[in-house]
C-alpha cells in the first residue's frame, strides 16, 4: 500500500470519531446559589452585574457539563466568595477578586490554573516566557464571551509584539496577515522548554514541518543551513526577497571569500552575479543530492 | 471511494444530536472587481490570496449545546485560497477538527523561456553557448511562476476530565505543485522553471498523564516527503545537463517530558528526544556522473539526540528563579562519497551543543521588578572554519508600574561570543590562505549589545499609547576580513483611541535603521594574502550597507449614523537601501555605490461604508487602493540576456497599482 493511502483513511475515520464523540450525551449538575459559608450564588451577583452575568451565561464556563465554574461556585469560583463584598455594598476590588490590569498577573493566572493546569500543554506554563514576563491568561483570553475563547491570532499577539507586527507586513513575509499561518502554528504561547517557545525541538525542525524539501539530509550539505535556518532567513518578514536577512550577494559574501568571483565587489557597474544573484548558478543552496562534485558548490 | 462511505455514516450518527440545537453563525457573499493601472499586474499583489474578480465569501456555522459544540467554516469556496474547517468538542471529553486549506503562492507572472517542457522535469533548451541557436525573446513561451499548496489534515484530543490520561493525534498532508525559478549553468545557461511536485505527510501522536503533582508526556512523530521530480534534466538536443532537486526523505522522532511539582511552588521539568532524518536520493536516473555509490543511490542519515532540564522555584512572593540545561547532539551517519568527475568529497556535518542558564525575577515591591540572568552555551562542530563557539550572555531587565496608567520596561543584554577555527595545513594552501584572514559571520567571535526600552500608557479606558525603542549592535573586533559590525535601531509606536461619538482610531508607526560594514579581498589565484600586492585583480575592499525602513498606518472608524459606519484605513511603508564601496586607487577606478538596494514602497488606502440594514443584515461597500514599487538595482535596465546567460524575467513584474471596489452582504443568523 502506498504511504498516502493510510492518510486517506485516517481523515474520514477521524471525522467519524469526532461525530460519535459529539453524539454521546451526559451532563453534570450546576449550581446557581451559594450553599457554602461566605458564598452568595451567581444570581445574587447578577443583581448588580447583569451585563457580566449575561456574558458569562453565554460562555463555555457556564456549561454544567464541564468541571468548570458553573458546576462549582459559578462567579465565585474565579472571583472568590462574595458575601463580604455584598455586605460592604460592593465596589471595585472591595473584598472580591477582580481581573484588573493592576492585579498581580501570577495571581490572576493562578485562578485559571486551578482548573486549567491539567489542560494538555499547560504543564509548562511556569517555564514559559509569557508567565515570566507577567503575561496572565486574561492578557490574551476574553473570559466573558460566547463561543470560542481562543484569542484572535495574530491580532492579540501583535498587541505586545510590535516588531513582529511590522515584520509580518514587510514586502517578503510568511502569510500570517493573510490568515494562512497563525502565530500559534509555530509558537506554544502557554509555555515551552524551547527558545522562542517554538513548537519543535529547534527552529529548523519546526521549519521542516512545512518545508520538508529542505530536510535532507543532502549529500552536499550547507552547514549554516543545517544549524539554523535563521542564519539566512528572518522568518517573520523581511525587506529582502525570500525572507532573507540581507540582500544577495551581500548575504553570501558575509561568509564566502575566494579567488575571482566570490570575493569581487559588485558595485552598480558590475556585470556578473550582483545582477544575476548568486542563486542563478548555485540554486541548491539548501543542499545538493547530485553525484557530481559540483554538488559541493551547490550548482548541481 | 471506500473512504467516502464514512461520510454519510458520520452524518447519520450526528443528525439526532443536532436535532434540537441552537444554530448560529454568519454568511458573507461579496463581489469585487480590480483595475490595474497601465495594465501593471504583479504576483506580489495576490502573492498568497486569490484576489480575482467575481464572487467571494465565507460561511461560519456553530451548533452550541450544553454538552458539546460544533462549528463549520468555509472561506472563499472555489477560489485558489479556499479553506474549510469542521471542528467540535464534547466538553470534558474530547475535541477535534478537520481542515483543508489552499493557497497559491504567486512568485512571478509573465515570465518567458525558450525551453519546452514547462512543468515537467525534462526541459529542452537551445545551446546557451551558441547565441545564434537561441531564438529571439519575442518567440519565447510565457508562463507564470507559482506554487500551489494544499493542506488537508485532522487532529483530535481525547481528554476525559475525570481521567488522568489524555491522548492527542494529528495528521496532515501537504501538496505543493507548480514551478519556481531555478538557475542552471554550462550549455544550459538559463534561468528555468523547476517543477515542484511535493507531497509531505506528517503524523504526530502525544499521550500524557497528569496528577496534581506530576505530568508525564510521551510524543512520537513521523513525516514523509516525496518529490515526484527528484531530478531535473536539461537537453539541448545533443547534450544533457542534470541537476538534483530535493530528494525523498522521511523523519521520525520520539520524545518525552516529565514535569514534577516540588515544594516551594517549584517545578522541575525533564525532557529527552530523538529525531532521525533519512533521505533516499535515487541516482539510478542519472546518466551523467558515474555514481560513486555501489547501490546507485545516496543515503542520507542524520540523528539528533536531545536532553534538557529546567527548574523554576519561588523562593518567596518576591523572588523566583529558573535554572535550565539543554543538550543537542547531531550525528551524521550519511554516506561518504567522492565524486568521480572532480574528486570532491562530501563533508558529513555534525555538532553538539550544551546550553545552561540561570535567571531570576525579584519584585522590590508591587510596582518595581528586576530580572536578570546568565546563559552559557558551547557548540562543538566538525567545521574547520567554525570549530567551537562559546557564548556568554548576561541580561538585566527592569519593569516599573508605579503609575497606574503607565508601565515602563528596560532590558539590557550583552553577549560575548568566542569562536575557534581548526584549519588543516592543506586547507590553508593556495587560495585557501584566505581562510587565515577571512571569518564567516555566522559563528564569528563578537560582542553584541542589546537594549530595549518600552513605555505603555493606558491613559483612560480605550486610550492607549505604546512606544518602544531597541538597539542591537554587533562588533566583530576579532575579524580581519569579513563582517566588521552590524547595527540596528528600531522605533515603534502604537496609538489606539476610542473617541467621543464612538469614533475609533488605531494607528501604528515604525522606523528601522540598519548599518553594517564589511571588509574583503578580491584576488586572483595566488593573491589571497591581504598584505600582498594591490593591482586591478588583487585588492582589499570594503562595503557599507545602510537601510532605512519607515512604516505608518492606521484605521479610523466613524459611526456616521445609527446604521452606518465609515472605516478609513491607510498603510504606507518604504525602504531606502544604500551600499557604498571603497578600495585603493591602485586597484582601479573608484567603485560606484548602489543607491537602490531593495528600495521599495507600498501604499494601501481603503474606505468602506458598513450599512446595518437590520440587526442581522449588513451591507459593506468599499474601495481599496494599493500601489507598490520596487527599485532594486538588479532590475534597473533589466535584460533577459546578460552576457551568455539567459534570464526568464522572474521578479520583473514587481510594480503594480491596483484599484478595487467591492460589495459584501453579511447575514448573521
Amino acid at each position: 500500500m502506498k504511504r498516502g493511502n493510510i492518510f486517506a483513511h485516517f481523515v474520514p475515520l477521524s471525522l467519524l470519531l469526532l461525530c460519535c464523540t459529539l453524539a454521546m450525551g451526559g451532563t453534570t449538575g450546576g449550581k446557581e446559589s451559594g450553599d457554602k459559608m461566605g458564598f452568595i450564588g451567581a444570581l445574587t451577583c447578577k443583581d448588580c452585574h447583569e451585563a457580566q452575568y449575561n456574558s458569562y451565561a453565554k460562555s463555555i464556563h457556564f456549561k454544567n457539563s464541564i468541571k468548570g465554574p458553573q458546576s462549582q461556585d459559578a462567579c465565585e469560583t474565579c472571583h472568590g466568595a462574595g458575601a463580604k463584598h455584598v455586605e460592604k455594598g460592593g465596589g471595585r476590588d472591595v473584598d472580591i477578586f477582580t481581573f484588573d490590569k493592576k492585579k498581580d498577573p501570577k495571581e490572576k493566572s493562578a485562578r485559571c490554573l486551578t482548573c486549567h493546569q491539567r489542560t494538555p500543554g499547560m504543564d509548562l506554563w511556569e517555564m514559559g516566557v509569557h508567565n515570566r514576563n507577567d503575561v496572565s491568561c486574561d492578557s490574551c483570553h476574553e473570559l466573558h464571551v460566547g463561543g470560542s475563547q481562543k484569542p484572535k491570532d495574530p491580532e492579540v499577539c501583535f498587541g505586545c509584539h510590535r516588531n513582529i507586527k511590522i515584520e509580518a507586513n514587510k514586502r517578503s513575509h510568511h502569510p500570517i496577515l493573510e490568515g494562512k499561518i497563525r502565530c500559534s502554528s509555530c509558537h506554544a504561547p502557554h509555555g515551552s522548554l524551547n527558545k522562542g517557545m517554538v513548537k519543535a525541538d529547534d527552529p529548523q525542525q519546526l521549519c521542516y514541518k512545512c518545508h520538508a524539501d529542505k530536510r535532507g539530509p543532502a549529500a552536499w550539505e550547507h552547514p549554516p543551513v543545517e544549524e539554523d535556518c535563521q542564519n539566512c532567513h528572518n522568518v517573520h518578514g523581511s525587506n529582502h526577497a525570500r525572507l532573507l536577512n540581507e540582500r544577495i550577494p551581500q548575504l553570501c559574501q558575509n561568509c564566502h571569500d575566494w579567488s575571482r568571483h566570490p570575493g569581487t565587489p559588485y558595485d552598480n557597474k558590475a556585470t556578473f552575479s550582483s545582477r544575476w544573484d548568486c542563486l542563478r548558478c548555485h540554486p541548491s543552496i539548501h543542499g545538493s543530492n547530485s553525484p557530481s562534485g559540483g554538488g559541493m558548490r551547490h550548482v548541481r | 471511494m471506500k473512504r467516502m462511505m464514512y461520510l454519510p455514516l458520520a452524518v447519520l450518527m450526528t443528525t439526532p444530536a443536532f436535532a434540537s440545537d441552537e444554530v448560529h453563525g454568519d454568511l458573507s457573499i461579496g463581489l469585487r472587481a480590480t483595475h490595474f493601472a497601465s495594465g501593471d499586474e504583479s504576483a506580489k499583489y495576490n502573492e498568497y490570496l486569490d484576489m480575482s474578480d467575481g464572487l467571494f465569501g465565507d460561511v461560519n456555522v456553530f451548533f452550541d449545546k450544553e454538552n458539546y459544540y460544533m462549528g463549520f467554516s468555509a472561506k472563499n469556496p472555489g477560489l485558489d485560497d479556499q479553506s474549510y474547517e469542521l471542528w467540535g468538542q464534547r466538553f470534558g471529553f474530547a475535541k477535534g477538527r478537520l481542515y483543508f486549506d489552499e493557497l497559491t503562492q504567486q512568485l512571478s507572472l509573465d515570465a518567458l523561456t525558450p525551453a519546452t517542457g514547462i512543468g515537467g522535469n525534462y526541459l529542452v533548451t537551445p545551446d546557451a553557448g551558441t547565441p545564434a541557436s537561441v531564438p529571439p525573446i519575442s518567440s519565447w513561451t510565457p508562463f507564470d511562476y507559482n506554487v500551489e499548496r494544499k493542506v488537508f489534515g485532522t487532529e483530535f484530543t481525547v481528554d476525559p476530565q475525570e481521567k488522568p490520561f489524555y491522548f492527542k493525534a494529528s495528521m496532515e498532508q501537504q501538496r505543493h505543485d507548480g514551478v519556481m525559478p531555478w538557475g542552471t549553468t554550462n550549455f544550459a545557461g538559463f534561468e528555468l522553471p523547476m517543477p515542484v511536485d511535493y507531497t509531505t505527510n506528517n503524523l504526530m501522536v502525544e499521550s500524557g498523564y497528569r496528577s496534581k503533582e506530576t505530568t508525564a508526556v510521551l510524543t512520537a512523530g513521523y513525516s514523509v516527503f516525496e518529490n515526484d521530480y527528484d531530478l531535473l534534466t536539461i537537453s539541448n538536443g545533443t547534450d544533457i545537463e542534470q541537476y538534483s532537486t530535493p530528494a525523498d526523505n522521511y523523519s521520525y522522532n520520539f520524545g518525552g517530558r516529565l514535569v514534577q511539582r516540588l515544594p516551594m511552588k517549584s517545578v522541575l521539568a525533564l525532557n529527552a528526544g530523538y529525531t532521525r532524518n533519512i533521505s533516499e536520493a535515487d541516482w539510478g536516473q542519472y546518466t551523467q556522473f558515474i555514481s560513486p555509490s555501489a547501490d546507485n543511490d545516496y543515503d542520507g542519515d542524520v540523528e539528533y539526540i536531545r536532553g534538557g532540564a529546567a527548574l523554576t522555584s519561588h523562593w518567596s512572593a518576591l523572588l523566583d528563579t529558573r535554572l535550565f540545561y539543554n543538550y543537542v547532539d547531531r550525528n551524521n551517519a550519511s554516506e561518504e562519497i567522492t565524486a568521480l568527475d572532480n574528486g570532491n568529497t562530501n563533508h558529513l556535518f555534525e555538532y553538539d551543543r550544551h546550553k545552561a542558564g540561570l535567571d531570576a525575577n525579584y519584585r522590590f515591591n508591587k510596582a518595581n521588578k528586576i530580572a536578570g540572568g546568565y546563559e552559557f552555551s558551547y557548540t562543538n562542530r566538525n567545521r574547520e572554519d567554525s570549530d567551537t563557539t562559546k557564548d556568554n550572555l548576561i541580561f538585566a531587565q527592569l519593569k516599573n508600574t508605579a503609575i497606574e496608567w503607565m508601565s515602563t520596561s528596560l532590558r539590557l543584554e550583552y553577549l560575548n561570543r568566542s569562536s575557534d577555527t581548526d584549519y588543516s595545513a592543506a586547507t590553508l594552501e593556495g587560495d585557501g590562505l584566505i581562510h587565515q584572514y577571512f571569518t564567516p559571520f555566522d559563528n564569528a567571535s563578537k560582542d553584541r549589545y542589546k537594549a530595549k526600552v518600552a513605555v505603555d500608557f493606558n491613559l483612560s479606558q480605550g486610550l492607549d499609547l505604546g512606544l518602544s525603542y531597541a538597539l542591537v549592535n554587533d562588533q566583530y573586533d576579532a575579524t580581519q576580513l569579513g563582517l566588521q559590525d552590524d547595527q540596528r535601531h528600531e522605533i515603534y509606536a502604537d496609538f489606539n483611541a476610542l473617541l467621543p461619538a464612538k469614533i475609533r482610531l488605531n494607528t501604528h508607526a515604525g522606523y528601522e535603521y540598519t548599518n553594517s560594514n564589511f571588509d574583503a579581498r578580491r584576488f586572483n589565484p595566488g593573491g589571497a594574502n591581504p598584505a600582498g600586492a594591490t593591482n586591478a585583480n588583487n585588492y582589499n575592499w570594503s562595503e557599507e550597507t545602510t537601510y532605512d525602513f519607515f512604516v505608518i498606518g492606521g484605521s479610523l472608524t466613524v459611526p456616521v449614523r445609527h446604521q452606518l459606519d465609515m472605516v478609513f484605513s491607510v498603510d504606507h511603508q518604504w525602504v531606502d537601501g544604500n551600499i557604498d564601496f571603497a578600495r585603493s586607487a591602485a586597484a582601479g577606478a573608484a567603485l560606484t555605490p548602489i543607491a537602490d538596494a531593495d528600495d521599495y514602497y507600498k501604499t494601501q488606502l481603503g474606505a468602506k461604508g458598513i450599512f446595518k440594514a437590520t440587526e442581522s443584515l449588513s451591507i459593506t461597500l468599499g474601495y481599496l487602493f494599493e500601489r507598490s514599487n520596487l527599485d532594486e538595482w538588479k532590475y534597473v535596465n533589466y535584460t533577459y540576456t546578460p552576457g551568455s546567460y539567459y534570464l526568464s524575467g522572474a521578479g520583473l513584474d514587481k510594480d503594480y497599482e491596483a484599484h478595487q471596489v467591492y460589495v459584501i452582504t453579511k447575514y448573521h443568523f
